[in-house]
């Protein structure tokens, strides 16, 4: 059993490693790629295979390594799930569906995944409230599912980020699964690990660039959430509740707080709040100056010091305290980004008065 | 009561290193303010302890009090420096007149407790130059925003500052330029000549601070390909490594003279005064003494086209925005028109920049200053009536003015 801990992600590395050059190939004739708009930041037609790629090498390696177990059909859900989310991501990189269609499609699953008994059932004691009523039962688990899912959609703007997100989120689930002994749960996280890292190999590279495509973030936010969610029902009579419900909050923190601010923002400037634009915490970071790479090298870290933090004010004073806690150092360092953001742009506007009489 | 109103008003003047003058804008400025509104105003400046030895320093400086601070006026000490004056000057003095922004923190506080008036000058805008890190760069511009809403008056030195001010804060900046005519016009010497053979033919002059914001390069290399006039340039050259590789660039280039700074006033005012084209290349913000100096000496002005730089010369000099242009602009000199632009710049300066007529500026502003309460807006006082009661009368559209 413990061999597979190694065997598998090792299996799924070495996979998606083959499988991407295969998939760049066939990408650029079917038209799978991302053009460059004036939103994006780069400026070649780059492959958008990595969600195909990391689908396929996490699957194969799961079924070459891992003999079958009943225990595996718990998560049976999540894969059809995934699958349809799947192809719903790759017609949409290659067709661009309308944003209302794949909303309806996200909401079907996410009534799904309800259907199924995947669900928040109670607050475990955030705010004094235990048990939940079951209309709110079912509101509640629709608005996660997702609200997660369009949230890690929108991190996923630049190299590294969305992959290493998902990596650190990865690493803490396979954590609070093994606490909780559901060890296929955490085989199944190490591989996607796996899979990710041959991805983030050609995602940061320069000559063999691939991106994940909606494809990609929308199956690993979905699957984050649902695992989050699974994670947290199956710790209901576990002393490590707590400290579980914690684990799965932090890693979806900073997309959810960072799609709040964002929506919060556009409608204070009276905007719709789905209107895209350059406001999403990379953005804020690349106008400091940071290059790609280390700007998501930033947010991941920011990720993981917001996930310690909480992890020791837990320890400390209790779970409503240590979100709270996250959530103050979110907001200070949104905020001193936010107030960078806005020196910026008083600085392009001197620069255009600086012009305005030349002739 | 007629005995108060006949009491001087006191004035404390914050920010500047100190008296007697001997460093940039801000101290020649203390100076002539000594000087021309000493007899009608008890004057305090505060001065840099680190720049002014013990045994230099003194009480009195002509009608002004001096007080000694153990700081540097200049770099992150100028916060502590500012913030320490601000302190001290609320114990005593009616007026505060603020050179620069560095201790603009504590405004808010000023005005939540006080009545002291607040004149602040904010000079350029500081937060936008490259010399500073990007935490610098912040508080610059956090204290920008206190010094501009927490005053009663501020002042930048140029119209195109005053339009950003107008912009980001809505409200009405004053603009008070620099003084020149501390400048001397030298005769060329016989033993200048011998130490500086260039001088005894035309040749352009420049003299500024080594760095990429002043155009330094560019000018360099525009005047390496029209070979027409001699450039004689100025400056720190081996403080950058942008510097040291100009230098060595261009060293060799016949009609570039590479000079290191010049520490005798008078060799530099006599190169100065006997150029026949000063290239002003600075970009960053506002409007710079150096320029109005060479205005003053009626030296014909070939200046970066940025618009700090046309307003101060009335848009009458000559401009270059790139290297072709200024390529372009050193092959069409003639002597004739110089002389004219050399003209038109001189009465320019004679008019706006004398230290007397900056002076007069300050006075009125400390005149008016007493008698305020509020800053001037640039919008409507109509904009400032409740949302709703425009509404009622069918004037909403009078909320929002977008004057830009």
């Amino acid at each position: 059993m413990n061999s597979y801990y190694i065997i598998s992600p090792i299996t799924a590395f070495i996979l998606s490693f083959l499988i991407i050059p295969a998939l760049r190939k066939i990408a650029i004739p079917i038209g799978l790629v991302d053009k460059p708009n004036y939103r994006k930041i780069h400026s070649n037609p780059v492959p958008l295979v990595g969600g195909i790629a990391i689908f396929f090498a996490t699957i194969l390696a799961l079924t070459l390594v891992v003999p079958f177990n009943s225990e595996l059909l718990a998560y049976k859900n999540t894969f059809i799930g995934v699958v349809i989310l799947l192809i719903v991501g790759v017609i949409d990189d290659r067709f661009d569906l309308r944003a209302s269609l794949k909303l309806a499609i996200q909401l079907l699953l996410a009534h799904f995944i309800f259907s199924q008994g995947i669900k928040i059932e109670s607050l475990n004691g955030f705010f004094g409230v235990y048990a939940l009523p079951d209309w709110i039962q079912y509101f509640l688990t629709i608005i996660i599912i997702t609200g997660v899912v369009n949230a890690f959609n929108l991190m996923d703007g630049i190299d590294g980020l969305a992959a290493g997100m998902a990596i650190v989120g990865f690493a803490i689930f396979t954590v609070l699964a093994t606490v909780n002994g559901q060890h296929y749960a955490a085989i199944i996280f190490l591989t996607s690990i796996g899979a990710l890292l041959a991805f983030l190999r050609y995602n940061l590279s320069h000559k063999k660039k691939i991106f994940m495509g909606d494809a990609g973030s929308l199956i690993i936010g979905f699957v984050m959430v649902v695992s989050g969610l699974h994670l947290i029902q199956a710790a209901q009579d576990s002393i490590y509740l707590s400290t579980i419900t914690l684990g799965v909050i932090s890693v979806l923190f900073v997309p959810v707080f960072d799609a709040f601010r964002v929506f919060r923002r556009r409608l204070k400037s009276g905007k719709s709040p789905f209107q895209a634009d350059k406001t999403h915490l990379h953005h804020l970071i690349l106008i400091t100056g940071l290059k790609h790479k280390m700007a998501s090298f930033f947010i991941v870290s920011m990720m993981t010091l917001i996930a310690i933090i909480g992890y020791l004010s837990f320890q400390f004073a209790g779970l409503t305290i240590s979100i709270a806690m996250m959530l103050f150092v979110f907001i200070i360092i949104t905020t001193i980004l936010q107030f960078n953001e806005k020196l910026n742009y008083w600085k392009n506007f001197i620069r255009q008065m600086e012009n305005w009489n030349k002739e | 009561m007629k005995e108060k109103m006949l009491e001087k008003k006191k004035i404390a003047i914050i920010g500047t290193v100190g008296v007697p003058a001997n460093y940039g804008g801000f101290e020649t400025l203390a100076e002539h303010l000594i000087e021309d509104l000493g007899q009608h105003h008890e004057l305090t400046v505060y001065c840099s302890g680190k720049k002014y030895p013990k045994k230099q320093r003194q009480a009195q400086y002509k009608a002004a009090n001096l007080k000694y601070l153990p700081l540097d006026a200049n770099g992150i000490q100028s916060i502590f420096y500012d913030s320490i004056s601000i302190l001290h000057a609320l114990f005593y003095a009616d007026v505060l007149l603020i050179l620069g922004v560095a201790g603009a923190w504590l405004l808010p506080f000023v005005r939540m407790f006080t009545n002291k008036k607040i004149i602040i000058s904010i000079d350029g805008i500081e937060w936008k130059r490259d010399k500073w890190n990007l935490v610098a760069k912040w508080y610059l511009f956090w204290a920008e925003s206190l010094a501009v809403k927490y005053s009663h008056i501020d002042i930048s030195d140029n119209e195109a500052i005053q339009d950003y001010t107008a912009a980001r804060y809505g409200t009405l900046s004053r603009i008070i330029e620099y003084g020149a005519d501390h400048t001397l016009k030298l005769p060329l010497t016989e033993a200048a000549v011998k130490q500086y053979p260039f001088l005894s033919s035309p040749f352009a002059f420049k003299v500024c601070r080594i760095e990429p914001e002043n155009n330094v390069h560019l000018i360099l290399e525009a005047f390496s390909k029209s070979k027409h006039l001699p450039l004689v340039f100025v400056g720190n050259w081996d403080k950058s490594e942008y510097g040291k590789s100009l230098k060595a660039r261009y060293k060799d280039q016949k009609n570039i003279y590479i000079l290191d700074p010049i520490y005798d006033q008078t060799q530099l005012d006599t190169i100065r005064s006997n150029a026949s084209l000063y290239v002003h290349g600075h970009s960053a913000g506002g409007t710079n003494p150096s320029l109005v100096e060479a205005m003053y000496l009626g030296l014909p002005i070939l200046a970066y086209g940025v618009s700090y730089n046309r307003v101060t010369t009335e848009n009458k000099a000559m401009y270059f925005n790139d290297e072709k242009e200024l390529v372009q602009q050193l092959l069409n000199i003639y002597t004739a028109k110089l002389r004219h632009i050399g003209q038109e710049m001189q009465s320019i300066a004679h008019r706006r920049y004398t230290w007397a007529h900056i002076a007069k500026k300050y006075q009125l502003l400390l005149d008016e200053v007493n008698a305020m309460r509020d800053k001037s807006s640039v919008n409507a006082k109509v904009s400032k009536l409740p949302y709703h009661e425009l509404l009622g009368r069918g004037l909403a559209h009078l909320k929002t003015t977008n004057t830009f």
